[in-house]
């Protein structure tokens, strides 16, 4: 049954559908690959989500999306793997990874859970340092091969809607898994393991289960970026890189789909005009930050939510100041 | 007739503290069973021996004449024992709907893609249908929508049944399930726990409430500092030295 609400959205869902595919041909070349960096980065962005939604905090996801663009790289590279199918392939060896991982650390509980998978992104960088005739060491990998189908190298403009085409898709399947049980059953794990246990959950499978799905959309994220960059080197997975996606999610709102995807656009659109400040760069973002974590501590989607009460209480103000400067005021 | 639950012996300590000494009893299929007893007695520890949240450190949990004991929480609710909970009642930040519809994951693990990805919403229609007739059943659906955590606390541990049932118990363990609820509230409870007892469900209820317990248990079990130190219909057990002594006259109405 169609509400207005879900109107509004289907609309708005169209109005950025149709806004994103005449952005190849309004934007300028560099403007363009901020856009498409802006797609790539919402796939580790909603793949902490996805492991949020159960409860952990994938710090990790960095590590992953690493270990996907090296596996991805390597397999097209040096086993002559179509990209398409070494993109995916870079997803499972990544998902592989984090089922190994995750069934260790899972068990020691959430905290240690958090600080063993932020310790192995310093593992991962290290193995990517130093597996020299794997990895080429800090030099990275070069020349890998850009993103084709079937043999055909994808031009600028295709290569957008190519990149465009795979997030938007990730996006509608995470989106019908999260509204699904099994959504609600991670949701469940989160707000309380016991009950889940006692009707019927497999708390430890189902946990795991959202970290290697979260493990493999990040790889997935990573390997599209090794093949769109034609680069990969140790030193793009930076601390700096895995905080910025915790902060996607938070400063766009843990509580909703829509979160990381707000943040990470949000993030990424304002570092571009403040790159002209130089040394107040810095300074800026993290001020901005703040200001958005004190005034919106649940995120910026809830920035609806927060304005209506606000602008009900301006307009109250405004009547109050006329109703006085009539009555020639106090 | 054979048994559904057979409690054997059953002690569990923390630290030094014997929670439960060699407790033992039986339920019969049908049967709606008590534990009472003052607090501290160990009852909601023999709660969660039996559904497996704690090992004992002695003893056997029979079920339908399986050896449940050494058994994992969701592995025991798989075959039938479902519980309620006096802390962590529900999932908070989900709507009541969406607190029933988690109970369904005993009946199907939600994890069909046709479901999730192609048919017209993430949830089948036919669960939801389900989910409503729980709420139908308990009374709450004119609050289907509202936030779980929101609902005062009479509501809320009537959802917590609500999701019980979802789950589809051959024995149900209500922790408490009027407290904090008012006469009226209570009267629901009681009428519902007689609804599905004609339907086949057999019930162990903790309750502290002694006149819930009188008025719709066929046997009571009262427990003591760990101890089982009465057991029989509730007019006997009203009536049993032990018992009042235990209790030292401070019966809740």
């Amino acid at each position: 049954m169609r509400t207005k609400k879900s109107i509004i959205i289907l609309a708005a869902l169209i109005a950025l559908a149709v806004v994103l595919s005449a952005m190849p041909f309004v934007l300028g070349a560099y403007l363009l690959s901020v856009l498409i960096l802006l797609l790539i980065y919402i796939l580790p962005a909603m793949s902490m989500r996805v492991s949020l939604l159960a409860g952990q905090t994938n710090i990790g996801v960095v590590a992953f999306f690493a270990i996907g663009g090296y596996a991805s790289a390597i397999l097209s590279m040096e086993l002559g793997v179509p990209v398409l199918a070494a993109m995916l392939g870079g997803g499972l060896i990544a998902a592989i990874v984090g089922l190994l991982l995750g069934s260790m650390i899972m068990k020691m509980g959430d905290l240690y859970f958090l600080i063993l998978t932020w310790g192995f992104l310093e593992l991962v960088r290290s193995v990517a340092i130093k597996a020299v005739p794997l990895t080429n060491g800090p030099f990275g990998l070069v020349n890998i091969p850009p993103l084709s189908i079937g043999g055909l190298v994808l031009s600028k403009v295709p290569e957008y809607f190519f990149i465009l085409f795979v997030t938007v898709l990730v996006l509608v399947l995470l989106y019908r898994v999260e509204y699904s049980r099994l959504g609600l059953t991670w949701k469940g794990i989160a707000q309380a393991p016991n009950l889940s246990e006692s009707v019927g959950v497999n708390v430890y499978r189902f946990k795991l289960a959202s970290f290697v799905i979260s493990c493999f959309v990040a790889g997935l994220g990573g390997a599209i970026y090794a093949h769109h960059m034609g680069v990969i080197q140790p030193v793009m997975f930076t601390f700096l890189l895995a905080t910025t996606v915790i902060l996607w999610n938070v400063l766009g709102g843990v509580g909703s789909y829509w979160g990381p995807i707000v943040g990470t656009v949000f993030l990424l659109l304002i570092v571009e005009p403040l790159r002209g400040l130089e040394s107040f760069e810095m300074i800026t973002y993290a001020a901005i930050l703040i200001v958005v974590i004190i005034f919106l501590p649940g995120g910026l989607i809830t920035l609806p939510k927060r304005l209506g009460p606000l602008i009900k209480r301006l307009r109250r103000k405004g009547e109050t100041a006329k109703a006085d400067a009539k009555s020639g005021g106090t | 007739m054979s048994l559904l639950l057979e409690v054997k012996n059953i002690s569990r300590s923390f630290g030094g503290l014997a929670a439960l000494s060699g407790v033992s009893f039986d339920v019969s299929p049908g049967e709606i069973v008590g534990v009472i007893g003052p607090n501290g007695a160990g009852k909601t520890t023999l709660f969660n021996v039996i559904t497996g949240f704690f090992p004992p450190k002695q003893g056997k949990i029979i079920f339908d004449g399986e050896d449940v004991t050494k058994f994992k929480p969701h592995q025991i609710s798989r075959r039938g024992i479902i519980r309620t909970f006096q802390a962590d009642i529900l999932f908070r930040a989900l709507t009541v709907q969406q607190n029933v519809l988690t109970g369904l994951h005993i009946r199907s693990l939600g994890l069909n893609p046709k479901h999730i990805f192609l048919s017209s919403s993430p949830i089948p229609k036919s669960e939801t249908r389900i989910a409503n007739e729980i709420l139908e059943t308990v009374g709450l659906t004119p609050f289907k929508d509202y936030m779980a955590g929101d609902l005062p606390h009479g509501h809320q541990r009537m959802l917590g049944i609500g999701v019980a049932l979802a789950a589809e118990p051959k024995l149900l363990l209500l922790d408490e399930p009027v407290t904090g609820m008012n006469m009226d509230e209570i009267r629901v409870v009681i009428d519902l726990i007689h609804t599905l007892r004609e339907k086949g469900l057999t019930v162990l209820i903790v309750e502290h409430h002694i006149k819930t317990v009188m008025d719709i248990c066929h046997r009571v079990i009262v427990l003591s500092f760990g101890k089982k130190i009465a057991e029989g219909s509730p007019e006997e057990v009203r009536r049993n030295k032990d018992v009042i002594e235990a209790y030292l006259g401070t019966e809740t109405d």
